[in-house]
């Protein structure tokens, strides 16, 4: 369908004709990803609404199977047509160009989301790989495979007990669990990634920057500058931008990017706790608009580690809202979980296992932040590279004993193959 | 005119690469051989070389194979978990990791309970990675050991826990001086490295893994474990085991099906196991599954009642078995 919209609308050049095109691309492409990730979704949704007033919809669900990464490709073939359509991008001719294009496996299931003008050329010119590509291919390879098997997969048994409601949750488990989660997810995504990378630099592709140490962000336009970059940037060029971005009176911005975080959290999934997570997002994102319009600050070294701090804990409570989906006997109760979690104060300070879990915590997540300030101090995520050789080949061997000896080798897949 | 960038030639980088990889190989094998053998670290269970479980000087040992790490097992000079036990009124438990209580305390683990709630003595005699046919194996070397100890009840009741696991552990067809040459094998390299075993295990444990990612997924069996089918291959593999166990047993023997997810596999090997002797089947309703929805209880069982990613039962899972067993075990005592 988008193969042939892309060379129909480089065929015709009626701006009326054009228009049919793209809406007939738009339509279709949205209209499978409603149908696939959302249509029970609302049905539930109506369901509850119906019941409020005695109606019985219940028999509207529908058992889907979710196409293996529709997110990704649907969001990856929809910047095809509108590029063409904006005339930014040749279409390809080649249907097998095409193709490649939107099932190239390493990125496949989970990103990056890649921008045709990006990947196109590459496909279509001849690729040389070099010494130094396959280098930081594997380097890219072992890091992304460190980061979640044993850094994400040991975190999920911190995680997925408090969550489930199975661990008892004091103030400490409590803020523990989130501060795990926010550790397991971004070292789950960002090591798919990783890999995902290293797999399409070894074959000679280059695939996008998809995190740039994003907790490192001070404040919440820096860390949509960090986190899943292939999204935030395709959400403000497609979508932010086409509302009107930054034109406008100020409320009129405000409204584009609450709208644009709602369906950025929407996109992850259809569920009310990745829409709250797009209206925080949003929320923090306008606050932080209108706290800073006009002003211009001097860096300081603690007014950056200060404004590290609170974003990394403003981004805690969005993570809060993205993980809480407890269902029990089929009833969403994401709410009730998260006022649980807020309030766990009221179960004591602490716990027996709180100890215990913060030894762990640190023990997984202290090489990954080591790390992580070595590359952010460098300037270099690719530093290991340039050093002698004894402490390169130190850095690969303490990889490879950490995922033999504590490395989660019971099949766990990764969090965003869901999405 | 901007900076050209120069490259070595493949040659020289792979001279260069395979000087790296030797050097970080070496790191490996000199860290990883310090890591088993260093004291403060969790130890691997160690065998005799009768395959049988050795306890170290403490009595206190620490599983750390594969991935698995577990909480503290002791184990008494019989190789089972647990104390000695000594005076009447016993039992036998022959099961695989999840019967010896691989993740869990010695407080917590499910035989424990038995005593706690039935006032049963327990010989934990579970073994990680044993199905019917070294449970009989084990049952008959337990028996012989226990003869040497006068205050230790020779007529204990047996109990085998069936679970689908067991259909991953067959018989092993070899004579026993093979065996023990292997084991003596074993234990002289282990003696000169911990590390290569433990790496020859985990790429052999991998292997299945890679071996099913290679072919192609037509040529896949589809094989359904917790189908009728499976547990009728099962049944026609392990029966004379499970048999073996009830005719050379001195006392009462119970076998006690593992099903929570009250499979097809789970109920034609209780029914078949009644010809052999009291079977007990560990349905939904002994986890607190009856509840939840069919179609969610693996989900339910998967996070609440295991060790998160490690799929070993939690202390929970324990508690709810040993107190469905106990139950059984005061009801049988009444009859």
């Amino acid at each position: 369908m988008d193969y042939s919209c892309g060379v129909a609308l480089q065929r015709w050049t009626q701006q009326g004709r054009r228009r049919w095109v793209l809406v007939a691309s738009l339509s279709t492409n949205l209209g499978l990803l409603a149908f696939f990730k959302y249509y029970n979704f609302f049905v539930e949704s109506l369901t509850g609404l119906l019941a409020t007033a005695g109606l019985d919809a219940t028999g509207w669900r529908l058992d889907l199977v979710l196409p293996v990464g529709i997110s990704f490709y649907t969001f990856q073939t929809l910047s095809y047509t509108l590029d063409v359509y904006r005339g930014r991008l040749e279409p390809t001719r080649d249907p097998l160009d095409f193709a490649l294009f939107v099932a190239f496996f390493p990125q496949l299931v989970a990103g990056p989301i890649e921008r045709a003008k990006r990947l196109l050329p590459q496909i279509q010119r001849p690729r040389r790989i070099g010494a130094a590509a396959v280098d930081s291919a594997l380097f890219l390879i072992a890091w992304g495979l460190w980061k979640k098997v044993v850094v994400a997969d040991n975190l999920a048994a911190i995680v997925d007990p408090v969550f489930a409601g199975s661990a008892d949750v004091s103030a400490a488990m409590a803020y523990l669990a989130v501060v795990a989660f926010a550790f397991q997810i971004y070292c789950d995504f960002s090591g798919y990634t990783d890999i995902a990378r290293g797999l399409a630099r070894l074959l000679g592709f280059e695939l996008m920057l998809n995190f740039n140490l994003p907790y490192f962000a001070r404040n919440p336009s820096d860390f949509w500058r960090r986190w899943h970059i292939s999204l935030s940037t395709w959400l403000r060029d497609y979508l932010y931008i086409s509302l009107g971005g930054n034109r406008g009176p100020s409320w009129f911005v405000y409204r584009n990017l609450m709208l644009t975080m709602v369906l950025g959290g929407l996109w992850h999934g259809a569920s009310w706790n990745f829409v709250w997570w797009g209206v925080y997002h949003g929320a923090i994102l306008g606050l932080h608009r209108f706290l800073t319009r006009g002003r211009v600050v001097a860096e300081s070294y603690w007014r950056s580690a200060r404004d590290m701090f609170l974003m990394w804990h403003l981004t805690l409570f969005g993570w809060l809202l993205f993980r809480a989906t407890r269902r029990v006997d089929g009833r969403d109760e994401s709410f009730a979980q998260i006022i649980e979690m807020l309030c766990a104060p009221a179960n004591g300070w602490t716990s027996p296992g709180a100890g215990s879990t913060l030894v762990t915590l640190a023990c997984f997540a202290g090489p990954l932040v080591a790390m992580q300030i070595a590359q952010q101090r460098r300037g270099d995520p690719l530093f290991v590279l340039q050093l002698a050789r004894p402490w390169r080949a130190a850095f690969y061997a303490a990889l490879a004993l950490s995922m033999m000896f504590w490395g989660v080798q019971a099949g766990s897949t990764f969090i965003y193959f869901q999405f | 005119m901007g900076e050209i960038e120069t490259q070595p030639g493949w040659g020289r980088w792979w001279k260069q690469r395979l000087g790296t990889l030797a050097l970080a190989g070496v790191f490996v094998l000199v860290a990883g051989e310090a890591y088993l053998r260093a004291p403060w670290w969790p130890q691997r269970l160690e065998y005799d070389t009768d395959g049988v479980l050795k306890p170290d000087q403490t009595g206190y040992l620490w599983l750390a194979n594969q991935s698995l790490r577990s909480a503290p097992i002791t184990l008494n000079a019989l190789g089972a978990r647990g104390a000695l036990p000594v005076g009447a009124h016993t039992v036998m438990v022959l099961g695989d990791s999840e019967g010896l209580g691989v993740g869990v305390s010695d407080a917590e683990v499910w035989t424990a309970g038995l005593g706690a709630h039935a006032s049963w003595r327990v010989i934990n005699a579970s073994h990680p990675g044993h199905g019917p046919h070294q449970h009989a194996e084990r049952h008959a070397l337990i028996q012989r050991a226990i003869s040497k100890y006068p205050n230790v009840d020779h007529n204990p009741v047996t109990i085998v826990r069936v679970s689908m696991q067991d259909r991953h552990f067959g018989p092993d067809t070899r004579d026993s001086a093979t065996r023990r040459a292997s084991g003596e094998r074993r234990a002289a390299i282990r003696r000169f490295t911990r590390f290569l075993p433990y790496i020859a295990n985990k790429a052999r444990a991998q292997w299945p893994a890679i071996r099913a990612a290679l072919t192609p997924w037509r040529a896949r069996v589809a094989e359904d474990p917790t189908s009728a089918a499976a547990g009728q291959v099962m049944w026609a593999r392990d029966a004379p085991a499970w048999r073996r166990i009830a005719r050379d047993a001195p006392g009462k023997v119970l076998f006690v099906v593992y099903d929570p997810l009250d499979t097809a596999a789970g109920r034609l090997l209780d029914a078949n196991l009644r010809e052999v002797g009291p079977t007990l089947r560990l349905g939904p309703w002994a986890f607190d599954l009856d509840s939840v929805p069919v179609a969610e209880r693996a989900q339910a069982l998967a996070t609440r009642l295991t060790l998160g990613r490690d799929p070993h039962a939690n202390a929970e899972q324990h508690r709810l078995m040993g107190a469905a067993v106990a139950r059984y075990l005061r009801a049988w005592q009444c009859r």
